[in-house]
Formats: structure tokens, sequence, C-alpha cells
């Protein structure tokens, strides 16, 4: 076996330095990659998130193209609005699963007990992050072809939605946490979800507006993109810095 | 290789939950190569205070001290080296055993080889039930993997909770067995209220 009792103790023992914190840096990265592959492997075997998500985002999909018939006459403004809204109950209706199975099956335990709290949190939010690319990947082009979409920016319209998408996945894996536990019902993650994710949302519904636009403002675009971006490094900072305690609260 | 010297330390520990006080006052010290016994009837605190010990729990007052060559860790710190087991330690059903124990040995740091799980199965009676998932697994098999769970990392320090609960006469002897060896290389702290498990123990906590 690759360790003994003995260097158990001198590695606990020392005073970090920098070799030291490089090696623990170097742990967390390997620990996060293998919670990403058990996460993986869960998902593959019992399929609950993907499912949750795809029958929410397919149903959804269909009922919008069929009221909104062909979507050839809908406006820029309520084609990036409908697809934000899929996109985002969608995400919602799937992301939560990765903590509170943890949670609820007791799971948990067994991952406080052989992992760094910031392992677990990077890679509960790289699974999630996978997932969310994998729903945009499916029912973005899906939209676009229902609701016939004119899209004038495809460059700009990816990068709105992949930007979007990770401040999704941010932030509903710092929520799902918090849900998880405190014990609290999954039926909250929505509720408490809508207000920390309204700003992100108008937001991407106007960079994606302005990507169905010919004669849209450019710098607006790219403003909103910067805001994007920028709401995604804030919820990853703030997760960073909230998880550890939340991870460890009673 | 220095001979690791284990001790762990407390002081005037309390918990309560709500206005129900669980934990209070213990103060005692457990030596390297000691057994303690925590007995109590239900809802004494015997979990809370092996959680309290794991790190998975922050007494509301006093202190916990793992000291290793008398150097102190606080609990917390120390949580990734200990080897714990309790009813409530449950693992992914949609894995195997193996896959449950290669995963945890992998985030503790441990590449387990082919040979030593087959020896961990081995020792904890699921010879030819590794690959098998979970989910498939009867209660005293769940219990005889977190003894594998437990002990796979060789822990100086070793809590459990009930270890026995579910377990035939041959599960019995493997636990009475994995004590004793692992007495001897450190500490054994037990939850319980079975007569043939206090026998085991140096010391004897009583709560409540």
């Amino acid at each position: 076996m690759g360790r003994s009792n003995a260097f158990i103790g001198v590695d606990m023992v020392a005073q970090p330095n920098s070799s030291q914190q490089n090696g623990t840096t170097l742990s967390i990265i390997h620990q996060t990659l293998l919670i990403l592959r058990k996460d993986i492997l869960l998902e593959l075997r019992n399929r609950a998130a993907i499912q949750a998500i795809l029958l929410f985002s397919i149903t959804t999909l269909i009922v919008v193209g069929f009221s909104a018939g062909g979507g050839a006459n809908l406006p820029p403004d309520t084609l990036a609005s409908l697809l934000w809204i899929i996109l985002f109950f969608s995400a919602f209706s799937g992301l939560s699963h990765v903590f509170i199975r943890e949670e609820e099956s007791n799971t948990a335990i067994a991952l406080r007990l052989t992992s760094e709290a910031n392992a677990v949190l990077w890679g509960k939010l790289l699974f999630n992050t996978l997932l969310t690319f994998v729903i945009i990947i499916i029912i973005a082009p899906l939209y676009f072809i229902i609701l016939n979409a004119p899209i004038v920016q495809p460059g700009k319209l990816v990068l709105s939605l992949f930007t979007g998408g990770i401040g999704l996945s941010v932030s509903a894996t710092i929520i799902a946490v918090i849900i998880a536990r405190s014990h609290g019902k999954p039926a909250l993650f929505g509720a408490i979800g809508f207000p920390i994710l309204l700003p992100m949302l108008f937001i991407a519904v106007d960079a994606t507006r302005l990507t169905f636009q010919s004669y849209s403002n450019i710098n607006v675009l790219n403003r909103d993109i910067l805001g994007l971006a920028s709401f995604d490094v804030l919820m990853i900072v703030t997760a960073g810095l909230l998880f550890p305690y939340v991870w460890e609260s009673e | 290789m220095t001979p690791l010297k284990l001790q762990i330390s407390f002081e005037r520990v309390f918990k309560k939950y709500g206005d129900r006080e669980v934990i209070r006052d213990i103060c005692c010290d457990i030596q390297h190569g000691q057994v303690l016994v925590i007995a109590g009837p239900n809802g004494s605190g015997k979990s809370t205070f092996l959680r309290i010990a794991a790190g998975l729990l922050k007494p509301d007052s006093g202190n916990v001290h793992i000291s290793v060559n008398n150097i102190r860790f606080d609990p917390q710190a120390y949580r990734t080296q200990l080897g714990y087991l309790s009813p409530d330690l449950t693992f992914y059903n949609e894995l195997s055993a193996v896959e449950n124990l290669l995963f945890f040995s992998s985030l503790r740091g441990i590449r387990l080889q082919h040979d030593d799980l087959a020896s961990i199965l081995e020792m904890v009676g699921l010879r030819g039930r590794g690959r098998d998932p979970v989910s498939a697994y009867s209660s005293g098999m769940v219990q005889r993997l977190k003894f594998a769970f437990a002990v796979l990392h060789h822990p100086p320090l070793l809590l459990l909770d009930e270890p026995t609960s579910y377990l035939d006469e041959p599960g019995f002897r493997m636990a009475e067995r994995i004590v004793k060896s692992y007495k001897q290389n450190g500490i054994v702290m037990i939850a319980t209220n079975d007569p043939r498990e206090k026998e085991w123990g140096d010391l004897t906590l009583s709560l409540g």
C-alpha cells in the first residue's frame, strides 16, 4: 500500500511550506477529478439527473414549439426569453441531484472522512457544468430549429450560452449544497435560486436577443458577455469562500 | 521509520442539541494501545461522542486533541487519517464494493493494488463478492464493507459505533480480530451496549 502509518503522522505534523502547499493543491486537483469521475459514473448508471432534465426540457420545448406555431413571427426578445426559461428550469430540475443525493443517502459522511471540502466543491461544480453544457448542446440547436430562430452572430450566441450556462451551474451547485446541508426540501431549490440568478438571466436574455438581431450594437453585446463572465467569476469565488463553512456545518 | 505514538484527550467537552445536554463535561485521556468502550442507554450521546472524536461534529465547548508523537491535531484536521464506522455511514449503491473502496482509498491518496483489495475483502469476509453492487448486499455484508472502509488505510485511530450490528457469529469474530489487531497499533474507541463488545475494552466511559 502507498503509505505507512508513521508517514501519515509525519505528513500531518510538518509546517506548511511552498512545496507542501503545492502537494495540497495537487491533492485537491486529484480529489476533484476523482469526485468528478465518480459522479459521471453514478450518472451513467442511474441517469437520475439527465432523465429529469431531458424529460422537462424536451416536453417544454415541444409545448413552446407548438404554441409558437414554428416561431417565425416571434420577436428576438421573446425567442431569447423562452430559450433561457427552458434552460433555467431544465438545469434546475437536475442540477440539485448531485448534492442532495449525497446527503439523502448519507454518502456525504464517507466523503467528509476522505476528502478536502474544496475538492468536493470543485468536483461537483465541474460535474454540474458538464451537465449544463450537455443540456445546452442538446436543447439550443433543437430550439433554434423548432422555432426557426434567426441566428445572426453564431459565435457570440455560443459564447453567451456557455458563459450563462456556467453561471447557472455554479449558482445551482452552491444553492444545492445549502439546501442539502440544511436538510431542506428540494422544492426550495428553485425558490432560492431564482432571485440569485435573476440578474444573470436578464443579461443572458439580452445577450442572446442581440445575437438574433442584424442591427444590434456590438458594444452592448460584448458588455453583456463580459457581464456574464463577471457573474461567473463572482459566483465561483463566493462558492469557494462559502462552501467549506456550509460543508462543515452541523 | 519513527514508531507512531498516539494519544487522544477530551477536555471538558460539552455538546447539546437544542436545550438537551447530550455530552456534559467529559474529560478523559486514551493512550496508545488502549480500547475505550463508550456505554450508555439509547440517546445518551455515545454516537455524538464518537462523531466529535472523528471531527464530524464540533463540541459546543471544551477541546479534543489527537496527539501523534506528541504533536497535537484538531480532530477535523486529522479526520481523513482515522478509521470510522457507524450505522449512518453508507456507500454508493450503484458502485460495487471494490469500486467504493478504490474510490475512497484514492481520495486518501492510497493506490490499492489487486492483492491489497483481495486481502481486505478476505479479511472482512467479502471474498468473491467484491464485484457485486452494494445495492445487492445484505445488511451484514454492508457492515463488513464498513469494516473494510474503516481499516483499508491502516488508521492508527479506529472509531467504531455499534460495530457488530447485523453481523453473524463469524462476522463478530472478524470484528474482534480487527479490534485486537488495531489496539496494538494505536487506539480503538467503541460505542456499544453489547456485553460481548464491552469485554474488548480496557477503559469504559459510561454516559447518561
